[in-house]
């Protein structure tokens, strides 16, 4: 894929070798266009932090190019980023007004301008009431929506989110959640790296497969998780899909029949539709067949691995 | 009336000048430092090792502001050399990244670090001061040569801890601490070889002591208690050391990949 030149992240054929020779990403190139929510994933390991640290300009390629909001020099775009770490690094003794207050000042907003954006960022994230409490008093989940709140200050064009639900409760997960989704309404760019494949199914809109640094699979959600390219068509209910296949002729089409339902493959649709008609068989319905983007994670990163078996009926 | 223009646009306003440096990034994070320092509790370690040497070089005598200073240098240079650790070593981990990702220059970082280092001499100078005035330890202790001794004395102790922070880990490499190791181990050499070695050897090694030369200018500046030409130029030279050391750092800490956690 050619980076775009409209892309807020471009990266082009990006090495990166370490030097104990470890190979943390092997020529990856990928575009993040404005408004994109991005999923990038991946096992610990694969890469994904070693790309949010390129693109934060913490260390630098080893070869290829990286361009963010069109600078080579990563720390000059570093204004127009929202950057979550991993972790909640905060300043426990602080209170959580304070700290923004300090975060802001690093940004450049002082005076009236600091104070209106830290209330925004607050009440943005649900942490007005609890502000001027020290941070000691906070659960790990106020702590990362603080976190989350010091990467808005600055109104940021690209936010950059590290493991943003890593490690939280439910409820906190579900809050930070509607965070990122009510960012994403506003139309950021975001770049989530996670490891909660349903978190990023729900997030995002275009996804990443990061696999020991390379970028194995990548394209649009609905389009990866329909990529299996073949259709479901369950019969009328006294139909046996097997014994159809069987009569018509067109077992070869199929993938999968169990009862009243077939897998076939997308590319043989009319022929199997004709031959269906021609019989006189009635169908219920014809869909293509999506899969889960976790089938889709499994089958990129484990090509071998068995899909578990269905608990209904048997395969023909 | 062109004139007049020039002169009202170039007039500079001592509160906007005071604000925009009270609001430089390098200012803002040495703020953020010294206050994570003081809450953790760190800082106090340091007014607890001032105790320390207070009571060991200072309480059981009775001595001149020669002493106290000549003493103090040395004494306040450790702390700094121990602050200053202490203060990198809690302001630099993964969260060095958070504050990092607001910066679009390394350089703020480590000049604030810098800043605040240099910054908290002054109340462990203080402190010293305090507890040798107010338990009447130094003989006839004169108001000018209290203050020479003064200005003789922080601004080595300041670049103490600016050397410090420029060779604490992530702005230098584990190389460049050697390197400097090195050199002092020529120094100490220079001065009381530890083996047999020929004078005109020894001569020549004595080049490596040239830039101790306004360190020891301020060391004499502040326990002779008076200031003369070489005092002046000593000041000047320790001033542009850590001017020079800011950007050592900061140029160091721009090229440095940083693997934080």
């Amino acid at each position: 894929m050619k980076a775009d030149s409209t892309a807020l992240v471009t990266c082009e054929g990006l090495t990166k070798i370490y030097r104990t020779g470890i190979v943390a990403l092997n020529d990856l190139t990928l575009a993040i266009e404005p408004g994109m929510s991005f999923g990038l994933m991946g096992e610990n390991g694969a890469g994904k932090s070693t790309l949010v640290r390129l693109l934060m300009g913490f260390i630098f390629p080893t070869r290829g190019q990286l361009h963010v909001l069109g600078e080579t020099e990563v720390r000059r775009a570093h204004a127009r980023i929202g950057y979550l770490h991993e972790r909640p690094y905060v300043e426990l003794r602080f209170t959580a007004r304070r700290y923004l207050t300090y975060m802001a000042q690093l940004s450049g907003f002082w005076g009236a301008v600091n104070r209106q954006r830290v209330q925004s960022v607050l009440e943005q994230v649900d942490l007005s009431a609890a502000a001027d409490e020290r941070l000691t008093t906070y659960s790990k989940g106020m702590l990362q929506r603080l976190s989350i709140a010091q990467t808005l200050l600055t109104d940021p064009v690209l936010l950059i989110l590290d493991e943003p639900t890593n490690g939280l409760d439910p409820y906190s997960q579900w809050k930070v959640r509607q965070i990122i989704a009510e960012l994403r309404r506003q139309g950021k760019t975001i770049l989530i790296c996670s490891h909660y494949l349903a978190e990023v199914e729900m997030l995002c809109d275009t996804v990443g497969i990061l696999h020991h640094g390379q970028l194995v699979e990548h394209g649009a959600m609905s389009d990866l998780v329909h990529s299996q390219n073949a259709v479901e068509i369950v019969l009328a209910e006294e139909h046996i899909a097997s014994d159809v296949a069987t009569r018509l002729e067109i077992a070869q089409h199929v993938i999968e029949a169990q009862n009243n339902l077939m897998h076939i493959h997308a590319a043989s649709q009319d022929s199997v539709l004709a031959a269906l008609v021609a019989a006189s068989i009635s169908i219920r319905s014809l869909n293509p067949v999506s899969q889960t983007l976790e089938e889709v994670y499994i089958h990129t990163t484990r090509p071998g691995a068995e899909r578990p078996e269905s608990p209904v009926g048997t395969r023909s | 009336m062109q004139e007049i223009e020039r002169t009202a646009n170039t007039s500079i306003n001592p509160v906007a000048a005071l604000r925009a440096i009270w609001q430089m990034p390098g200012v803002t994070v040495a703020r953020l430092m010294l206050e994570s320092y003081f809450r953790s509790g760190w800082m106090w370690v340091e007014f607890v090792l001032v105790l320390v040497f207070f009571a060991a070089l200072f309480f059981p005598f009775m001595e001149n502001v020669s002493y106290f200073y000549g003493t103090s240098n040395w004494d306040l240079s450790a702390i700094a050399v121990l602050g200053g650790a202490i203060m990198v070593r809690h302001s630099t981990g993964a969260r060095t990244y958070v504050l990092l990702a607001r910066l679009s220059s390394r350089a703020a970082y480590s000049r604030g670090l810098m800043l605040a280092a240099a910054v908290l001499r002054v109340p462990i100078f203080l402190f010293m001061l305090l507890l040798v005035l107010l338990t009447h330890r130094l003989i006839n202790p004169t108001v000018d040569t209290m203050l020479i001794g003064a200005i003789g004395l922080l601004p080595g102790t300041m670049l103490v801890s600016v050397l410090t922070v420029t060779l604490s880990p992530p702005v230098a490499t584990r190389l460049m601490r050697i390197l400097f190791l090195c050199w002092v181990a020529l120094v100490l050499f220079s001065i009381s070889p530890i083996f047999a070695v020929p004078a005109t050897f020894t001569d020549i090694l004595g080049i490596v002591r040239v830039p101790l030369w306004p360190i020891a200018a301020c060391y004499n500046v502040s326990i002779a208690g008076t200031i003369g030409l070489p005092g002046v130029l000593g000041f000047l030279l320790e001033g542009v050391y850590v001017v020079g050391l800011a950007l050592i750092a900061g140029y160091w800490l721009e090229r440095r990949e940083l693997l934080l956690y």
